[in-house]
């Protein structure tokens, strides 16, 4: 239980005064605009980036890239982890390859993924998709190998068949596994996406983040990093929301 | 070796040892066809290996012979909670006969046929819970997971039903309800049944006979006399304190 708890408008006023703050260090003139922006300046950027376009079209073209991407690494993750999890011998032989690969940093493979795809939409899709593609993998990984050994004892008792076994009993005991480690990976698609907008892109958000940076257009920067912010949030978000929509029995799945 | 005629389930000295641990020792056991055995026991006495043993879910040594289709009804009820009630039911029928058709509470008629889905549909009316078939369960009660469990093991028609302590985790009075219902259930199906329980009292009053399972074995079994149907007065009549001050004694002196 929580001590102290704020309702959601309570919740805005604290994130209104904290804005309010940082326009008033703007207003005193505390700012400068080549290192930090106030917000006035933020909203600016943002009147500009609507007035030329670039603004909606960098978030879409981001979108883009990082949905089919999540969708992408989510389903490839989840799929490995289930069979990993419960099959012996793929996680004995295929197992430790993609643990070694695991250890990598995503962040260090971008240029190699470049290298072999090319500087293309495809190219990106994958450097996030792999980004995406190991925390899903672990964790549901985790949850398919601890299925409840009550269920598997049920399912010897009713004579259940392979695929109803997987499809009723370690699927659905999987799910919530899955579900954090596609939280993780939501994350990891922003972080990913930034990479491989930033090392071969001529548009989206990232690109206009780290263009911004070396014409030192730090309000350019912030709103950028505010999309950002913001996008990640809301696909948290929505995930967690629908979810709970979709498996409303997911809060009370302990026995 | 084929079964005796007319039994169900047959044992003779069977063992059950996790490693160097005995836990089922020397069992020899013998259900009918239709008849109702109870096994009495304290906690860690060996009852639910020994099930388990029946149902084929632990290595065992010995003979162990069973006729027809065998079904468990597990300790926690053990429902699958992302299923709805029909659904969790619908688990139960075996996998040929869930290949035929599927679980379709819209095509109930008032005449029953002998299809999988009609089975589901008359077992969940029989168990009162026609209006949860929706529901997870979650969303309901403690006696009600435990019918839906019950008509679970039941949905595949089976000859051998085996219970481990179904309604221990139910509060004296829904037990008692349960107990009464699981009697006429079972007077209309007619499987023979191997129930499992640490209540002397619910032994007694659901059982042809009981058996008192101490440190891992059988001891000889009593013939239950009271006449069926049974109600809740039974419990109270003096033929039954007395049978059940018996075997209370009994399972006390095995531990001193």
């Amino acid at each position: 239980m929580r001590l102290f708890s704020l309702s959601v408008p309570q919740q805005a006023i604290s994130i209104a005064s904290f804005v309010l703050l940082w326009q008033m260090a703007g207003w005193f003139g505390w700012l400068t605009d080549t290192i930090i922006p106030a917000p006035s300046g933020i909203i600016q950027a943002a009147i500009d980036g609507n007035n030329k376009g670039f603004l909606w079209r960098d978030l879409w073209t981001s979108i883009l890239r990082v949905f089919p991407a999540l969708l992408i690494g989510s389903f490839l993750g989840a799929l490995t982890g289930v069979v990993s999890g419960r099959v012996r011998l793929f996680s004995d032989t295929i197992g430790p390859v993609l643990h070694m690969w695991r250890a990598l940093p995503a962040v260090a493979l971008a240029p190699l993924f470049i290298q072999f795809f090319g500087i293309n939409e495809t190219s990106k899709i994958i450097i996030i998709a792999s980004g995406v593609f190991f925390p899903v993998w672990v964790s549901t990984h985790q949850g398919a190998g601890l299925v409840h050994r009550t269920y598997l004892d049920l399912s010897k008792c009713y004579e259940l068949s392979t695929w109803s076994f997987y499809k009723n009993i370690v699927i659905p005991s999987t799910v919530p596994f899955t579900m954090a480690g596609i939280r993780n990976g939501i994350a990891m698609a922003y972080i990913m996406l930034f990479v491989a907008e930033w090392i071969g892109a001529s548009n989206g958000i990232g690109y206009r983040i780290s263009i911004a940076h070396i014409v030192f257009r730090m309000d350019l920067m912030c709103l950028g990093l505010l999309e950002l912010g913001l996008l990640a949030f809301l696909t948290d978000y929505t995930f967690i929301r629908s979810s709970h929509h979709f498996f409303p029995w997911l809060e009370h799945a302990r026995q | 070796m084929e079964i005796s005629q007319g039994f169900a389930v047959e044992a003779a000295d069977l063992n059950v040892r996790f490693g160097k641990l005995e836990v089922v020792t020397g069992v020899n056991l013998r259900v009918r066809q239709g008849e109702f055995v109870t096994i009495v026991g304290k906690s860690g006495c060996g009852k639910t290996t020994l099930l388990k043993a029946v149902a084929g879910l632990v290595k065992y040594s010995g003979t162990l012979r069973r006729q027809g289709r065998i079904r468990m009804v597990f300790q926690e009820g053990l429902l699958l909670p992302w299923l709805t009630v029909e659904k969790n039911i619908w688990m139960g029928v075996t996998e040929e006969e869930k290949q035929k058709g599927s679980v379709n509470s819209s095509s109930r008629k008032p005449e029953m046929g002998n299809s999988p889905n009609d089975r589901v549909q008359k077992l969940l009316s029989e168990m009162g819970i026609e209006h949860l078939r929706n529901s997870f369960p979650y969303e309901i009660s403690g006696g009600e997971k435990q019918r839906v469990a019950i008509a679970r093991a039941f949905a595949a028609s089976p000859e051998i039903v085996l219970m481990d302590e179904p309604f221990g985790a139910l509060d004296i009075f829904t037990r008692e309800l349960m107990q009464t219902w699981l009697l006429e259930f079972w007077e209309r199906h007619k499987v023979a049944v191997l129930f499992v329980t640490h209540d002397i009292e619910e032994g007694l009053i659901l059982g042809d006979r009981l058996t008192v399972m101490s440190a891992g074995q059988l001891e000889p079994d009593h013939t239950i006399p009271f006449p069926r149907p049974r109600g809740a007065e039974t419990k109270y009549t003096e033929q039954f304190l007395e049978a059940r001050r018996n075997i209370r004694k009994q399972i006390i002196d095995d531990y001193s």
